[in-house]
């Protein structure tokens, strides 16, 4: 009996201490993660859109919400909760006891400088003023109920507001004194927020160094947080590989994925994505006739395209809105987008285009049909050079243009393109932006209008009942589809790539969080 | 001497102002600017940016904004980045030490190495000396800076480990460290410079062994290392130097690539990061630096040529 005991308290001995060392069950503290970084200029958490240094703030920084690593989801952070007594208002509850960090120029040691409402509110009211990167959409007002309370109005429903991690999830609570005493160039260059980490030093185009803050109010694992600027893609997967950075947040060349699945010691973790897809200029002779935007969705087999550039590195879209979305993916919309080259030459056809001279490209009134695809780096030049030849082989005189980023947005949204490659995010409300025809002229290249769609997207934009948002997303998604403006292509995981001794990393979602109710990082000894 | 150099600063200010309008003009004229590059976002706050555009004046024609900034310039101001609202002139002082430490570096090596191969090549003329470093200079002048320092980064980085592969170093890592961290970025850079040079070095120093005074100094029984030396290498550095001079420019302008590729935060990594986002009073100001530079470098080579050599006067 006694020896059945012992080798039961054994055998469980076994499994718990095989659990922790494999698993890595027991967080260890100490240690400096260094992340790699493309370019840090300032540290303004309001006045950046660049993926570094926004996590950079995400680490300075806690804003109200933090977006969910599962679901997409908001979850609390700085806010315990929050509720919508109706539906132009919200009502946040803050959580006590949580300071902004000390020992800088602004709040000494033992300041004990609590987060309040107050500075909810100035921190809502200097976004509002200055941030160019993001908007919060229209707030009517914003004040402190009390201490611990914030209630936001707005003057129609903004669903949003919380969801979207650009809105709320984007807006780091800041201490008023901070940028009175420091100034706003000062304040850029020393941030100090109520964060898990507490800025050190910063030089530009160089890195920053972080310290833990030691009166966070959830446990932080890390000693420091190192950014290391590496400009170079290339040099940054080597730097990993090398063991100079821990994490690669950004992988920007799926080819680097092979040298990395390679690597015993690397992982990748992926989060989300982006949309991408062939737009079409709905204005521009003859891609304003849908026949002809049919056909050559119809002439292209993408799911070969996909297989042989991107495949198992995303999926196939056949709308914009993303899976990982909370509303408007429709995997339904597949049935929009059959691969029928004879059908599609047969629509060519009839709408007047023959081959009439010989020269195996179809034409009409003796212009030939012409699709010049212009498109920026990445996965998609591969991808589009495939569809072009598929269109080559119906008879459509197709090529692929890559430019400089600033010359392709330059062309899409002054409408200086007929087909383009169609990118975005695949944020909350991207099929309003590149749709919506009041951002012609900015981010809807497509300069496609529609009052239906217009209507839907805009009663979408204005109802807190989410399961009515997603109807009428998914209608405004499926009028788009069915106007064939773009032609879905497919949605490319985002990826990170991690030393495997990092323990709990969430790759970046709208700022990079290294310390939340669901997670902090540690690392392995 | 001293008017001749007063002279010379003086005709700089037409060039450097005539630099500024062709890139102006350029930059604004191409497709693509900050403005819009934010608006194409499609997080963007586009009211906010409006109004940051009417602020900052980008929403005027480009000739007035030109007018506009070179008044500013008058008075020293370099105008503030369209991007990330800091003032130039801070980021430029930021980074010049860092890319001209570069640029001395790479100087120095390929010096160091172009001289004695170049002059071993001449002296055993025609011995495996000679092809193995007219070999390197080929290798030296067709290898493309990038893809030389990636091939270094990955040997001597990551197969090796001997070298650290980015960045200066932490600032309080002592000299050792940060001069190992300058070796790859050096030598990336200085490597065509080197081939160039070690070709010149070699076709020089064979020129003046013909020449009638290594005759005479041969016949007078003077030692072959002391004409090789004194007489032939002293006469053939003057075309070295003058190529050196004009060189010396271009390695400001290849830090560009080089900086980059080794995280060195100088002006290059600035004016890349710039251009991408046609932040142009950042374009414009690194622009100006290396436009600088390159004249106040000219000068100095054309001062140099009086030491190296006697017979030349200004006056």
């Amino acid at each position: 009996m006694f020896k059945r005991i012992a080798l039961s308290v054994l055998a469980a001995l076994l499994v718990v201490s095989a659990s922790a060392s494999v698993f890595g069950a027991t967080p260890a503290r100490g240690g400096t993660l260094k992340v790699s970084a493309s370019s840090i200029q300032q540290l303004d958490p309001y006045k950046t859109a660049a993926n570094d240094e926004t996590n950079i703030c995400g680490l300075v920084f806690d804003p109200l919400v933090i977006i969910s690593k599962d679901n997409f989801k908001p979850m609390p952070h700085l806010a315990q909760k929050w509720e919508t007594p109706d539906e132009n208002t919200w009502v946040f509850h803050l959580r006590k006891g949580v300071y902004f960090q000390e020992g800088n120029e602004v709040f000494k040691k033992g300041a004990k400088r609590e987060v309040t409402a107050d500075d909810v509110v100035y921190s809502i009211q200097r976004f509002l003023k200055v941030s160019t990167a993001f908007t919060l959409g229209d707030i009517k007002s914003v004040k402190a109920l009390d201490r611990y309370t914030v209630e936001i109005k707005t003057p129609v429903p903004n669903p949003f507001l919380v969801a979207d991690s650009n809105r709320i999830p984007s807006v780091g609570i800041v201490p008023r004194e901070a940028i009175e005493k420091l100034g706003e160039d000062g304040f850029a260059r020393h941030p100090i927020g109520s964060g898990p980490f507490a800025l050190k030093s910063f030089t530009t185009d160089q890195g920053a160094v972080l310290e833990r803050n030691t009166n966070y109010w959830l446990p932080v694992y890390l000693d420091k947080v190192e950014f290391v600027v590496i400009p170079d893609p290339t040099v940054q997967i080597l730097a990993l590989t090398a063991g100079e950075v821990d994490i690669v947040p950004y992988l920007f060349n799926l080819d680097s994925m092979a040298t990395v699945a390679k690597n015993p010691k690397l992982t990748t973790l992926s989060r989300g994505g982006s949309y991408r897809g062939l737009g079409f200029n709905v204005t521009k002779p003859p891609f304003d006739e849908l026949e002809v935007r049919d056909a050559i969705s119809k002439a292209m087999d993408i799911d070969a395209a996909f297989n042989a550039v991107v495949a198992p590195h995303g999926e196939r879209a056949y709308g914009q809105c993303a899976p990982w979305l909370p509303h408007g993916y429709d995997p339904s919309l597949k049935s929009l987008w059959e691969y029928d080259p004879k059908e599609a030459v047969a629509i060519l056809n009839k709408a007047g285009f023959r081959d009439t001279n010989g020269d195996g490209i179809l034409d009409r009134n003796g212009k030939p049909l012409k699709v010049e695809i212009k498109t920026i780096a990445g996965s998609q030049v591969r991808t589009l050079t495939i569809l072009a030849t598929q269109l080559k082989k119906v008879g459509i005189d197709a090529s692929v243009l890559q430019q400089d980023t600033a010359v392709w947005v330059n062309d899409v949204i002054d409408g200086n393109t007929q087909v383009f490659f169609d990118f975005s995010f695949a944020g909350t409300t991207g099929l309003h932006s590149l749709f919506h025809s009041s951002s012609i002229g900015k981010t809807n290249g497509h300069y496609y209008s529609s009052s239906t769609v217009d209507s839907l997207l805009d009663a979408a934009l204005k109802t807190v009942d989410y399961k009515k948002l997603t109807s009428l997303w998914k209608q405004a998604q499926r009028k788009i589809m069915e106007d064939k403006a773009s032609i879905p292509l497919y949605f490319e995981w985002g990826y990170s790539i991690v030393n495997k001794k990092v323990n709990d990393f969430v790759p970046p979602w709208g700022g990079m969080h290294l310390v939340t109710l669901e997670n902090s990082v540690w690392i392995s000894k | 001497m001293g008017k001749y150099i007063v002279r010379r600063l003086l005709a700089t200010i037409p060039v450097l102002i005539g630099i500024t309008f062709v890139v102006f003009a350029m930059v604004s004229l191409a497709p693509g600017d900050a403005i819009k590059l934010m608006l194409g976002s499609e997080t963007v706050n586009a009211a906010n940016v409006e109004r940051l555009q009417k602020e900052l004046g980008l929403d005027r024609p480009w000739y007035e904004q030109y007018l506009r900034y070179m008044l500013g310039l008058l008075k020293g101001d370099m105008g503030r980045s369209i991007v990330y609202h800091r003032p130039v002139a801070d980021q430029i002082k930021e980074k010049i030490g860092n890319t001209v430490v570069l640029a001395i570096s790479s100087a120095i090596f390929a010096l160091v190495v172009s001289i004695p191969l170049g002059v071993l090549a001449a002296a055993k003329r025609r011995s495996w000396v000679d092809y193995a470093a007219t070999t390197l200079a080929m290798i030296g002048v067709s290898l493309p800076g990038f893809y030389l320092g990636l091939l270094m980064i990955l040997l001597f980085g990551v197969r090796l480990g001997w070298l650290p592969i980015r960045g200066m170093g932490a600032a309080d890592a002592g000299l050792w460290a940060y001069l190992r961290h300058l070796i790859m970025p050096s030598i990336t850079l200085g490597s065509a410079l080197a081939a160039i040079l070690t070709r010149l070095t070699r076709s020089s120093v064979l020129e003046a062994l013909s020449q009638d005074y290594v005759r005479t100094a041969r016949a007078k029984g003077v030692r072959e290392k002391i004409v090789l030396y004194k007489h032939a290498l002293r006469n053939a550095l003057l075309p070295v130097a003058t190529t050196f001079g004009l060189q010396f420019g271009s390695l400001l302008g290849g830090a560009v690539i080089t900086e980059t590729i080794f995280s060195w935060p100088g002006i290059g990594m600035l004016a890349v990061n710039a251009v991408k986002q046609r932040d142009i009073p950042v374009i414009q100001g690194t622009t100006l630096v290396f436009a600088l530079s390159f004249v106040l470098v000219t000068l100095a080579v054309d001062i140099l040529y009086m030491l190296i050599d006697p017979r030349i006067r200004y006056e």
